[in-house]
């Protein structure tokens, strides 16, 4: 079976000169299909770039980008949105919903540009609502939802033109804990179904329901752990006790290497330092919470 | 079925924004309303002209004093001069040799004198014209009572116009009754019919307020002399009105020993200086217009650009879920183009009313054609697309990722 993703020495540069900062740093990574991947790593680790190169909304300084084998690093704008919208579904932190659309509209928006009937992309839409147990709720307005109400519909419209990979960015970040694990259970069960998930997170918690954890640092990949038994279990709840084992290991790593940096500070550039103070700050308010 | 997804969007992102929607409809109103307003006006006036052309028959030729120079950029001002500061060139021997010309089966001289009517201690205004028995047909004048004046008359007769007669005596049934011209006293022998004031044939003088006496006593009021500010002339033949108006000329100069002090005027000569006139009328005003319609284009491109920047992150949304970039422009163009064809319709309408009010106030009604609406709404539509196009790929441009990160 052909993978669902393949990079290969994949850089992301921003700004120019002696103001370059290295987002991505020569990442080479395969993501096979059914897999879910949890993408962890501190603020500034490269995560939000890579979800953002892999679903087409940005493109990289250097290397190569498979999406179902087809290479996708230099397409023009029109092919990377027509991909965008018909193999690709994005659920992010912030739901980005249209406000002053109903829930219905906004599940069948990608279908909208694609071009699909009205009745057909309604019909479609509708039926998703349902398998989220929101189809009383079909013509609210997003501001009369919940925030796990708003993601349900926001993953329902990454569902809706059937993608080959959904890619979630911290899709628990805005909601409490009872939110976070019903839309964890959602996506667990749209991973049973086979689709392919990628998800950034901080969080171990939502970061167990999924089967491979990469761990992000510097742009480049800290450790890859996947779990061995766990391919496609459907019957599997919870991760198994040695996958646990894998996850605080990445977890652990993560702090030892915040640990490292504030004695590496004073020797590096300002703005370098700066940014690796933010992330430790971030880290320790994460903690205190 | 896209563009009507397209135009369900627009329609809800305008109702969204209900007072400022408005307000850029109405900027567009008023541009189109004043250009559809001027075309109708101009329109108007254009078929007043023509239908005085044909009212006036084609068959007539009109001579008058003073060289009136036609086809100039400047003319405008530059005719008549010479017949208000000085005396005719046009003598009773010209008229004599008018009649003889071929072809010509009328013509009537027209003498103004200035002067008061009046009746005891009532006074009317109006005009006093010295002409002969012929004038009636020449001009295709109607009489309602009596008869027209007659030079073989010893007596002082007056033949008046109809609405001078009800000026002056409160009714139009007065013949027979005693006027004064000039405190000379007239018997009334006639009323005319109304008749629908042609500028090409009187002059400029309404002759429903003229009085018309024999060119014998309009000469008593001036020494003796006459003084013809116009000669009407009418062909018996319409085919032949252009010859007779060469062959009228011809005979005048020969009278003039070469000196070309008169002008003779064919139905569409006459018309011209009043065609002018409406033209550089028209141009004027169209000008006003245009800024006008300008305004109200920068109008939705302002609103235009503060919706863009507005609902950046509903651009960005929208990209990530896979519209192109043509898809973004579309939205945001079709907006402005509901905008501006509302605006348009609403304008023309508008634009009508106004002229309506305008025209009707002058006498004449508003030229109402396919081609000046046709016209009004590509003007509106072609605002609309000009001044929404540069927001709209404003918004298509928008990189998608800035786009998300903008906070609301």
């Amino acid at each position: 079976m052909q993978p669902a993703i393949e990079i290969f020495g994949l850089s992301k540069m921003f700004g120019v000169g002696d103001a370059t900062t290295v987002a991505l740093d020569n990442l080479t990574l395969t993501i096979e299909r059914g897999e879910f991947v949890a993408i962890m790593g501190p603020s500034g680790s490269g995560k939000t770039t890579l979800m953002n190169i892999l679903g087409l909304l940005d493109t990289p300084t250097h290397g190569e980008y498979y999406l179902e084998s087809k290479a996708v690093a230099d397409l023009s704008p029109v092919r990377r949105a027509k991909l965008r919208r018909d193999h690709i579904g994005m659920i992010f932190q912030n739901f980005n919903l249209l406000n002053r659309t109903s829930v219905i509209e906004n599940v069948a928006l990608p279908l909208t540009y694609k071009g699909t009937g009205k009745t057909q992309r309604l019909t479609a839409a509708s039926r998703l609502l349902q398998t989220f147990g929101l189809n009383e709720r079909e013509y609210y307005m997003p501001y009369q939802l919940s925030g796990g109400q708003l993601q349900r519909v926001a993953i329902a419209r990454a569902l809706v033109s059937k993608p080959a990979i959904i890619l979630a960015d911290e899709p628990t970040g805005n909601l409490d804990t009872k939110s976070s694990e019903i839309i964890m259970e959602e996506l667990a069960d749209i991973h049973r179904q086979g689709n392919t998930i990628i998800m950034v997170t901080h969080n171990p918690d939502v970061a167990i329901y999924a089967d491979r954890i990469i761990q992000m640092i510097d742009g480049r990949i800290a450790t890859d752990s996947k779990h061995p038994d766990k391919e496609l279990d459907s019957d599997a709840k919870r991760p198994l006790n040695s996958f646990r084992k894998a996850l605080e290991a990445a977890a652990k790593a993560n702090e030892q290497y915040a640990d490292a940096t504030e004695v590496m500070t004073e020797s590096l550039t300002p703005k370098k330092a700066r940014k690796r103070r933010a992330a430790k700050t971030a880290k320790k308010r994460k903690a205190k919470k | 079925m896209r563009w009507l997804t397209d135009l369900k969007i627009a329609t809800t992102n305008l109702k969204a924004a209900k007072t400022r929607t408005a307000l850029t409809i109405l900027g567009i109103v008023i541009g189109v309303a004043s250009v559809t307003a001027v075309f109708a006006i101009g329109e108007g006036a254009k078929n007043l002209v023509r239908g005085q052309i044909n009212q006036l028959g084609d068959d007539i030729v009109t001579v008058r004093p003073g060289k009136l120079a036609i086809n100039q950029a400047n003319t405008l001002l530059s005719s008549g001069v010479l017949p208000t500061f000085s005396a005719s060139t046009i003598t009773e021997h010209d008229f004599d040799t008018l009649k003889g010309v071929p072809h010509v089966a009328q013509a009537a001289p027209f003498m103004f004198v200035t002067g008061s009517i009046a009746q005891d201690k009532n006074q009317a205004s109006g005009s006093i014209i010295g002409t002969t028995p012929d004038c009636s047909q020449a001009l295709g004048l109607g009489l309602r009572a009596g008869e027209f004046v007659n030079d073989k008359s010893d007596r002082q007769t007056v033949v008046l116009g109809h609405q001078l007669a009800v000026d002056l005596l409160g009714t139009d049934v007065v013949i027979g009754q005693t006027i004064k011209l000039r405190g000379q006293e007239f018997t009334v022998i006639g009323i005319l019919k109304p008749f629908d004031s042609s500028i090409a044939v009187s002059n400029a003088v309404d002759l429903n307020h003229a009085a018309f006496v024999s060119m014998q006593a309009a000469k008593g009021f001036n020494q003796g002399i006459a003084q013809i500010q116009q000669i009407t002339v009418k062909t018996d033949n319409a085919k032949q009105t252009t010859q007779v108006a060469n062959d009228a000329r011809n005979a005048l100069l020969n009278n003039h020993g070469g000196e070309e002090d008169f002008s003779v005027l064919r139905p569409q000569d006459a018309m011209q200086v009043t065609d002018q006139f409406f033209r550089a009328a028209t141009n004027f005003i169209s000008a006003v217009a245009g800024i006008s319609i300008i305004v109200g284009g920068i109008g939705i491109m302002n609103i235009m650009l503060v919706s863009v920047t507005e609902r950046t992150r509903e651009i960005g949304i929208r990209k990530s879920v896979g519209a192109t970039n043509r898809q973004i422009l579309w939205q945001f163009l079709i907006e402005a183009l509901v905008m501006s064809i509302i605006g348009g319709i609403i304008g023309i309408v508008a634009g009508y009313a106004c002229a309506y009010l305008v025209s009707t106030a002058f006498g004449f009604l508003p030229g109402f054609t396919l081609g000046i609406i046709l016209l009004s709404l590509m003007i509106g539509l072609g605002v609309g697309i000009l001044f929404g196009a540069w927001p709209a790929m404003k918004a298509a441009r928008k990189d998608p990722i800035e786009a998300l990160r903008y906070l609301q």
